[in-house]
């Protein structure tokens, strides 16, 4: 969605026009469950914060004042349920079911990133082995330092802006985001050996 | 600091290529569809809670209004001088009270209560209902 077109949506779903919201959950909801499913590591959790989300945007969205960016909101919204879910799952001493059902996210591969990917069947396999083993050690990272990296991959806000949607100094966000980077880089090395 | 900050950024920015291969998970197009419906409905009500809560607004609003109109005139009346402070008023029909319930308790006791039927007097009873219709007018009065 450009500015412009963005602009229009959301002047038409704070009257709370139903083909605006049906276009807003419909422009945002790959990027937005992405994110949740990288921080759930659950289908099911993933879609019941991706329903909660935007429930909590048309309950809110006469008052929002479309200043920044609309991103900035939804994801920190979105964000906001996936760390509360972490943290009463983390009061009931559960696991928080991180890989229960990442290892099905090979069926699901995005048909974006196929259509872009080399047409050699035999190349493709070694790329989906690959973006799988990166899911997997991506999974393996503290959850403070996997949501930054995660959050700058799908919602494509600058760290700055991060920075401000987690109330941190951009420093912080970004020496998190580098030694996430880091970690992961030697997560997928022991991976590969 | 401003300097390494954006140096740090940009090196950042250039290890997020990491991330690129990772496959991208989408959510079923019937959930979509099923969360598209949800939020129209959340729509629906929230509009609806919001007329409710205008009109209720304006109900309470107009009911103030009434309520400081009455106020204001009432104010504005001219005083009657009370026969009666409030006190002495509830004061005196609790004696009246009082002395029709002792009327009552001694008619009974003497009369109602008694083995032969008819043997209280009129006169005790007339006084009686005579108290008990004073202590309602004192009662009224208040």
């Amino acid at each position: 969605v450009d500015q412009a077109g963005l602009d229009e949506l959301l002047r038409r779903a704070r009257r709370r026009d139903p083909d605006a919201l049906r276009e807003l959950v419909a422009a945002y909801s790959p990027r937005v469950f992405g994110l949740l499913y990288r921080l759930t590591g659950s289908r099911d959790a993933a879609e019941d914060l991706l329903q909660e989300t935007f429930l909590r945007v048309v309950r809110a969205i006469d008052q929002y004042e479309h200043v920044g960016k609309f991103e900035s909101w939804l994801f920190r919204i979105a964000a906001n349920l996936a760390r509360d879910r972490a943290r009463k799952i983390g009061r009931r001493g559960e696991s928080d079911g991180l890989a229960d059902d990442a290892l099905n996210e090979m069926a699901s591969t995005d048909a974006r990133t196929t259509s872009r990917g080399p047409d050699n069947p035999a190349a493709r396999s070694m790329k989906r082995a690959a973006g799988q083993r990166l899911a997997e050690c991506l999974e393996r990272l503290p959850t403070a330092d996997r949501e930054i990296i995660v959050l700058r991959h799908y919602s494509e806000l600058s760290f700055r802006e991060i920075a401000d949607m987690l109330g941190v100094p951009l420093g912080t966000a970004l020496a998190r985001a580098h030694r996430a980077l880091k970690r992961l880089r030697e997560e997928l090395t022991e991976a590969e050996e | 600091v401003a300097d390494d900050l954006n140096k740090l950024e940009q090196a950042v920015e250039r290890d997020m290529d990491l991330l690129c291969p990772l496959p991208a998970a989408l959510p079923r197009p019937e959930f979509v569809a099923q969360v598209c419906a949800a939020v129209v409905a959340e729509a629906v009500r929230a509009g609806r809670h919001r007329r409710l809560w205008r009109f209720a607004r304006g109900g309470l609003a107009a009911a103030a209004v009434v309520l400081m109109s009455v106020e204001i005139a009432t104010r504005l009346r001219p005083a009657v001088r009370p026969v009666l402070s409030g006190e002495s008023e509830l004061a005196a029909w609790a004696a009246a009270v009082d002395e029709s319930g002792a009327r009552w308790a001694r008619l009974v006791e003497t009369g109602w209560s008694s083995d032969e039927p008819g043997s209280y007097e009129d006169a005790e009873l007339d006084e009686t209902f005579r108290s008990l219709e004073q202590s309602f007018e004192q009662f009224e009065s208040l």
